[in-house]
């Protein structure tokens, strides 16, 4: 996709010994997986088993949910995410995210991508139109908005908005991409075409995938850990590569989680 | 059990019938008032009459300098109170984050109760107040500068409880989008809670500026009841309630004229929440919804 990928191709992502708790009650316990850069992990797992609450370690927006704690290690390329010296917002900026809902600002779909240029001073109106409009052909959008983009966003489909929340997280070039589920708000068709524009996107980025859906882990993911809620909080039980998971998956919790994908 | 579905229809429908009749109730007397108001009061109202300075006492003339008290004393009170409201309302929302320390979480509770006392101190007490603080311990006398001083002490609680409500409408899913585009606090404020909350700020300012314009106790001691036209801050001069209130009690033979006054008053809420309204649907165009 041209200026905004090209030059980067991604960040390692490690986390180490990962553990999250709400108010005490834990939701993780303790996981451990790197992401080589430009590489794509599918995290999947029964509803819980805290996928979410692994996702929103790396950008630290768990640090928005009150009561949530972390331990463990967090790295991007190499760098604590906790670290005292990290500016939080440069580290949103490396690292961005899609949500399970598509999350427009209250504006239009121009203001929505000139939004974000615009706080990280990234060129002139006009350079900042020509990247928003480089950023919609990335996910396929230019052509369904070119006509009316001073129309609220909030307008647009569940499928375009969703599109556009990628292509807003694109404009600032991330390292890497968390992906909460950024599918299955989505009607088949919606959701074909945001996999799509995610397709395009592997190797170019780094990319920690949430999904529900094993078939779309094995077509957009290198990898694929599973994780499986315990007492302690969600484990991470199986990590394998893509279609070794999905061909020969090894501990019993991995057989019945794929065996039920297939029967389900 | 038949039985008592049937008591709980009965019920329902009493119920229903007590708020028809409570709502009924309420219709009417507010009709009633504007009947009377505009019966008794309509005739006097012209140009003439909001430009003309008073005569005997208010029996004649117009309401010239009273208007121009008015308008000033809610503006000294806006300005006054506006900015002190949004950053304590703007605390009170840092206070509630969930990255937001102990003391602050504290200090916060601390300062919603204090509002919450301070909002339902009868007027007459602040009057005192701004008596002894800005008229005397200021040295401003009774004066405009006194008694929007005074009005916006008494508008502060309110405009910060309104303003807290009004920051705490965005949802939460657009803050986090917003942190996600790694926006920093105040281009969260601007771009996803302000649009969020404009609907509820202006309300919350058209409501304290309503009760301004309707406040007379307060005002009796702080800027007077001089009905000339101020020609500075340090000038004591007449609000239109206390006009109202004046005529009315004061002034033999002033009811009719008191009627105008309080019609004026009664217009001028009016006109203040259809511009209020005319900005908040400027506002939406502007950003596009
Ligand atoms: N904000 C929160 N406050 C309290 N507990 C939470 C919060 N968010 C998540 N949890 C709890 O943490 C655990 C893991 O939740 P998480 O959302 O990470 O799981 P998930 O794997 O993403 O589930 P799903 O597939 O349903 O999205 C759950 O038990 C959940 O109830
Ligand atoms: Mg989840």
């Amino acid at each position: 996709m041209g200026m905004a990928m090209a030059a980067v191709m991604g960040a390692r992502l490690e986390l180490r010994e990962v553990a999250v708790d709400y108010g005490g009650v834990p939701a993780v316990a303790g996981v451990t997986l790197a992401i080589e850069p430009g590489r794509t992990l599918a995290l999947v797992g029964p509803s819980g088993s805290g996928k979410s609450s692994v996702a929103q370690c790396p950008n630290r927006l768990i640090d928005l949910v009150a009561g949530a704690r972390v331990r463990g290690t967090v790295r991007v390329d190499g760098r604590d995410v906790r670290d005292p010296g990290v500016d939080v917002i440069e580290l949103r900026r490396q690292v961005g995210m899609l949500f399970q809902r598509p999350v427009v600002f209250p504006t239009t779909i121009a203001r929505n991508l000139d939004l974000p240029l615009r706080e990280h001073r990234l060129g002139d109106a006009a350079t900042r139109r020509a990247r928003a409009e480089q950023a919609l052909r990335a996910v396929g959008l230019w052509e369904e908005v070119a006509s009316r983009l001073e129309r609220p966003a909030a307008a647009l489909s569940g499928g375009q908005q969703q599109r556009l929340c990628l292509a807003r997280a694109l404009l600032l070039e991330p390292a890497v991409l968390l992906l909460d589920e950024p599918c299955s708000s989505l009607d088949p068709l919606a959701a074909a075409v945001v996999e799509e524009a995610l397709q395009q996107l592997r190797g170019k980025v780094t990319m920690l995938l949430v999904t529900h859906s094993l078939a779309q882990a094995g077509r957009l993911a290198d990898d694929v850990a599973l994780l499986w809620p315990t007492e302690r909080g969600g484990r991470l039980v199986e990590l394998q590569p893509a279609a070794e998971f999905l061909a020969r998956p090894r501990t019993p919790l991995a057989k019945a989680f794929v065996a039920g994908a297939a029967a389900g | 059990m038949r039985e008592l579905a049937m008591g709980r229809r009965a019920m329902e429908r009493a119920v229903a019938a007590v708020a028809w009749a409570g709502t009924l109730l309420v219709v009417a007397a507010f009709g009633a008032l504007l009947g009377e108001l505009l019966v008794r009061g309509a005739g006097e109202l012209s140009w003439r009459y909001l430009v003309e300075a008073p005569r005997d006492a208010g029996r004649s003339g117009g309401v010239g300098g009273i208007v121009v008290a008015t308008g000033v004393l809610v503006a000294l009170a806006l300005a006054g109170a506006v900015p002190l409201a949004l950053l304590a309302a703007l605390f009170l929302d840092e206070a509630g984050a969930a990255q937001a320390g102990r003391a602050r979480r504290r200090l916060a509770a601390a300062l919603r109760r204090v509002l919450d006392v301070v909002g339902s101190v009868p007027s007459i007490v602040f009057g005192l107040f701004g008596n002894a603080l800005f008229c005397r311990a200021f040295g401003w006398g009774e004066s405009l500068l006194a008694g929007g001083a005074t009005l916006a002490c008494m508008m502060v609680p309110l405009l910060t409880i309104a303003f807290d409500e009004a920051l705490q409408r965005a949802p939460a899913a657009e803050r986090a989008a917003a942190a996600a585009c790694a926006f920093s606090r105040a281009a969260t404020l601007r771009h996803v809670v302000l649009p969020h909350a404009w609907p509820l700020l202006l309300a919350g300012a058209v409501l304290a500026v309503a009760r301004a314009l309707a406040e007379t106790a307060a005002l009796l001691f702080t800027s007077g009841y001089v009905d000339r036209m101020p020609t500075s801050l340090l000038d004591s001069a007449r609000s239109l309630s206390v006009h109202v209130w004046d005529l009315a009690l004061n002034v033999a033979g002033g009811e009719a004229r008191a009627c105008s006054a309080a019609l004026l008053l009664l217009l001028l809420v009016v006109a203040i929440e259809a511009a209020a309204r005319g900005a908040l649907a400027w506002l939406r165009r502007r950003a596009g919804r």
